[in-house]
Parts: C-alpha cells; structure tokens; sequence
C-alpha cells in the first residue's frame, strides 16, 4: 500500500527542486540590489528632485524609511533636504490599487509646494492614471493645504470617476507639506 | 476601536465596494461557468469560503515566517499554489470520509477550486496588503463571502434568463455576461461607503 | 482521433477553438487587463511564453509523471515558468510588471494553460504540443487585443496610450469600468457566435472543453454524459 506511494511522490520532488533551481537562478541573474549609499541615492534621484524643486542643489538625504523598496502606505518613506526648500516622498494609502503610488513632493523655503511628480502608480488606464497628468499635477503648485472639497484646503479638481486616487495624491501632498515644515523646525 | 474598525473597513471593502468577483475580476471562470443553478453555485460558494479562510491562514504564517526572512519570496507563487492544491486535496479526503453528505454535494465543485483565480488571487494579495494575522485571514473570508454573494445573485439571475427570449446569437454566454455587466454596475454603487 | 498537421494544430488554437471566444477559457485576464492595449499585449504575450513553455516540458516529461501526481506536477512546471517571466518582466519590463500587477501571477491558474497540459500536451509529442501552446496562446492575445482596443478607444480615446484628442478628453467611461469589461466581452462573444453560426462551439457552457475543472477532473463530466448515453 505505502510502496505505489513512493514513486509518484520522488518525481514531485524532484520536479520541485529542479524548478525551485531554476528559479533560484533567474533570481540571482535578475537580481538588482537596492541601493543604499545615501550619496549614490541622491546621485541616482536628482534629476527627479531638480523637477519639483527648480533650481536646488546640494540634497542632503535625511531619512529613508527601512525596506524602502517594501510597500509602505500612508507614509513618508524618504526626506531629503536642498539648498532652498526639501523634497519628501511619500506612499499613497487609500489609492484604488493595491500599490501604493510613490508621490515625489517639493516644498520651497515658504512651504509651499514648488512641484509634484509621480513616480510609480499602478492605478487604472483611463482614470487614476490620468493623475499621472502635468497638467493635473499643476494644481498643488503654490499651495500649502490641498482637499478635493475644497473645504480643508485648496480646491484640486479631482479626475472624473477616479475618487479614490485623486483622493490619494491629494493626502499624499498634504502630508508631504507637514513633513517639510517638520524637516524646516529639525534644521532651525 | 481601531481594530473594530479595520474589521468593518476590510469587510465592507471585500464583499461589497471592492467585490473580489464583480470588482477585482478574481474567479470569473467558476463565476461564470457554475452559475446556471441555484444550487451549484450554493454548493461552490461553500466550498470556495472554506478554502479561501483555510488558505489564507495557511500561506500568510509560511510568507512571513518562512520565505520573507530567508529572501525566497520569488518562490511563493509556487509554494501558494501547491499549498492550495494539498489542501484541496486533503479537505476531499476528510470530507469523504467524515461527512459523505457533504462530500456528494460539494465533492464534484472542489478539485474546480484549484484553479479558481480568486483563492489564489486572495493570498498574493494578502501578503501585499495585510501586516497583521488576523486581518489576512479575515480578507480571505471576506473575500469567499463576496464571491459567495455575486455567484448566487448571478446565479438566480440566470435561472430568471432561461425562460426569457433571447436573441439567438446572444443565448448562452452573452447574455450571461451583459447580465453580470448590469451586475458589475449595481456594485460600483457601493464606492465610497465609509470613506473606502 | 484523426492526425492533425501541425498548421491545423496552430490554426485551431487561434481561431476554431480560439480560448477566449469559443472554449470561454481564462475569462480573468481578459476583463481586468484590457483597459489598455499595450497592458494587453504584455499579458498576451506573457502567457503565450508560459503557454508554450510548460506545453513542451509536459510533453517531453508525459510518460515520466505518474498519473497520481499529475495535477501538482502540472502545476509545479507552470508556476516555474510564471515565476520565471515574472521574474524578467520585474527587472527588464518594470512599467509592465507594476500594471499587470497581481494577475502576472495569476497565469499559473489560468485555466487555458492547465487545460491544455491536461487535454493535449500529456498526450501528444513535443511539437505538435509547441504548435497548440502558441495556437492558443496567440490566439489569446488577439482576443485580449481585440477586446482592450474597443475599450480603450471607446473609453479613453486613445490606442496604445496615444491620445486621439489631447489628454483632457475622456471617452465614455463605462467601458473602463468593471462593468464595461463584462459588456465588451458580452457583445464580442455574440458578434462570434454570429460570425461562426455554421460551425458552433464545440460546446456550451457544459461539457469538458468549456470547463475550467476539467483538467482538474480529467473531463470526468464528459465521460459521465458518455456513460448516460
């Protein structure tokens, strides 16, 4: 009874480990590892910090969260200062993906927001995409406190049928700004 | 009260604004392939929910306990996969066992369950999502609940179809799926409760 | 079983029994990726690769796995192959891996593949199994073309992601919804009925070939409506 058992199951097994091989494998080829020089980060983002803070220099990396590259919600992962303002990234919560959507804030000396950019957003073609939108992201431009209502903040014209991730960037740069003004009081 | 609150937030997200069939496009084949009778899809959801809790208490402990801390994580689509098909396995043989009632009702609906998009959907999606236990296990509930209720909706809506006239091109399949397009729609009411 | 040529193997996946429109196989991808083409492609192209892959090892390996463990070693050999492109997709196609999102994964259970292991790979050769993966996993991503060009066009005014007229305009929404997907899919599913009124599907929502547990249950249900004759 137990002996017709044992054949079927070594030829699983070994189908199991010559796979799990391959895999393996792949894995080490494929494999990027994260970056962690806080001078080589900077190096790699600047081009993405000049854009929403324009004409900064000298970025400082103050914080990057631990597991960056693990998807945080509803969180600053990344704080970084410049010669006239800072630059805070920060995870979305509430997005209609399961992602989080990476948004890349820069906040001048004034505290308010000199650029907005996205750098990662998984939401749907055709409507929370659009946020990923120049134009939209215009919007917060010069503002300091930002709501879809209107009424706790700056009016932003949220994109038709995408709520939930206007919804999301909207938070998003709100809790960049009060990252910035907590970054200004550490520096002062 | 946090807690309390998560609790409604991931229930309410899974089973009706975020519904895992109607919403999030998980388990579209039994969805429309066991849902001409009533009574199929009440023996499939049964089956489905006690699965997906299984599965999702099953696979989230090994994500997080066995393949996070060792970096194996590119092994888990394999790994979920075959825990599911084991337990699958397993629950077919305790049923036919123990409860041979229950076994001739559900048993033809459970091998189908392997290949159901949404259990294994749920669990990938529960490591991405949920930091805590409980909150796995409850969405894996949660979302067999929400999958039990589109199946048998749809269900009843398509034993109502079968005695309508229908164009001949779109008898079968068509309008099954225009039917749970209007289906689709009625849901995508529910967004925005409690500020989901 | 009458010998098919291996063009008649290739044609057959793509459009007699193409899987999407007529065996109504792997029904998830096709409503939750098409709201963009480029998405679609990605996909389609995908789950060829996978298609094709785990086609071939099942075929050389079909006399070598026993008949007991046969689901799980099916099961094991895709979910390899999965992990594999997603793997490469992650590192090489970064934009397309964060879109496709959970569904990349989900090929493993997609019911196309694991159906034909089980209907055609575990009992022919190699290559006549090569031809039908890439039959059916070609005619997957037609069907996946052609359903997400109507629902992008119609719904966002644009193909490929370049827009018609400008980014501020939107098309008609529905067709991004949820509900749109299921609606689309409904009238193209029509639209073949029509257009294939002389040769009907080979069967309807019952029978073993429409069936995603078939290759689960080794087409029992076929067999049991044999028996009743």
């Amino acid at each position: 009874m137990k002996f017709k058992y044992v054949k079927p199951t070594l030829v699983l097994l070994i189908i199991c480990v010559v796979i799990s091989a391959a895999l393996a494998a792949t894995y080490r080829l494929t494999y990027v590892p994260p970056v962690t020089d806080p001078a080589q980060i900077v190096a790699l983002m600047a081009d993405d910090y000049a854009e929403v803070l324009p004409g900064s220099t000298d970025y400082v990396l103050v914080e990057r969260t631990e597991g960056y590259e693990k998807l945080a919600r509803g969180a600053v992962v990344e704080r970084v200062t410049a010669s006239n303002g800072c630059i805070v990234t920060v995870h979305s919560s509430g997005q209609y993906d399961s992602d989080p959507i990476r948004v890349l804030v820069g906040v001048g000396a004034d505290g308010a927001v000199t650029g907005v950019k996205l750098l990662k957003i998984s939401e749907t073609p055709g409507m929370g995409m659009k946020t990923n939108n120049p134009r939209w992201l215009a919007q917060f431009v010069g503002g300091t406190s930002f709501s879809l209502d209107g009424r706790t903040g700056a009016g932003i014209d949220g994109v038709t049928s995408a709520t939930k991730s206007s919804r999301a960037v909207v938070n998003a740069v709100n809790m960049a700004v009060e990252a910035a003004a907590e970054l200004r009081k550490e520096a002062n | 009260m946090t807690v309390f609150r998560n609790i409604c937030v991931i229930l309410v997200s899974a089973i009706l604004v975020d519904n895992y069939v109607l919403s999030q496009f998980l388990g579209i084949c039994p969805f429309l392939g066991v849902s001409k009778k009533t009574s199929s899809a009440l023996g499939m959801s049964g089956a489905v929910i006690a699965v997906m809790t299984i599965a999702g208490a099953v696979t989230w402990p090994i994500h997080k306990y066995v393949l996070e801390p060792y970096d194996l994580t590119y092994l888990s689509t394999m790994a979920f996969i075959l825990i599911i098909a084991m337990l699958v396995q397993c629950i077919e043989i305790l049923l036919k066992r123990f409860i041979p009632a229950l076994y001739n009702s559900l048993g033809v609906y459970l091998p189908l369950i392997t290949t159901n998009c949404a259990v294994l959907g749920v669990t990938l999606l529960n490591v991405d999502q949920y930091g805590k236990f409980y909150e796995a296990v409850l969405n894996s509930f949660a979302a067999g609940i929400g999958f039990a209720l589109a199946l048998i909706l749809f269900s009843g809506i398509r034993e109502k179809l079968e005695t309508c006239e229908i164009p001949k091109a779109f008898q079968g399949m068509p309008i099954a799926l225009i039917a749970a397009s209007i289906t689709a729609l009625s849901f995508a009411g529910f967004a925005g409760l409690f500020g989901i | 079983m009458e010998k098919k040529s291996i063009w008649q193997i290739f044609r057959n996946g793509l459009i007699d029994e193409n899987p999407t429109f007529r065996l109504l196989l792997g029904m998830c991808a096709p409503l939750a990726i098409t709201t963009s083409a480029s998405n679609a492609i990605g996909m389609g192209l995908a789950t060829t690769f996978v298609l094709v892959c785990s086609n071939a090892v099942i075929s050389a390996l079909r006399r070598v796995i026993p008949k007991e463990v046969r689901l799980p070693a099916f099961i094991t050999i895709i979910a390899g192959f999965v992990t594999i492109v997603s793997l490469v997709m992650q590192r090489y196609f970064a934009s397309l891996y964060d879109s496709l999102g959970v569904f990349l994964e989900l090929i493993v259970v997609n019911c196309i593949i694991l159906g034909r292991a089980e209907m055609f790979a575990s009992k022919n050769k190699v290559i006549p199994s090569l031809a039908d993966g890439l039959g059916m996993g070609l005619g997957f991503t037609a069907a996946l073309l052609i359903i997400s060009t109507i629902r992008e066009i119609l719904g966002n005014l644009s193909w490929f992601g370049f827009s018609f007229f400008g980014d501020d305009v939107s098309g008609m929404l529905f067709f991004i919804l949820p509900a749109g997907a299921f609606f689309v899919l409904g009238m193209l599913t029509a639209l073949m009925n029509v257009i294939f009124a002389k040769k009907p599907a080979k069967k309807n929502d019952a029978g073993c070939a429409g069936c995603p547990g078939a290759s689960a249950c080794g087409g029992s249900c076929d067999r049991k409506e044999a028996e009743a004759k």
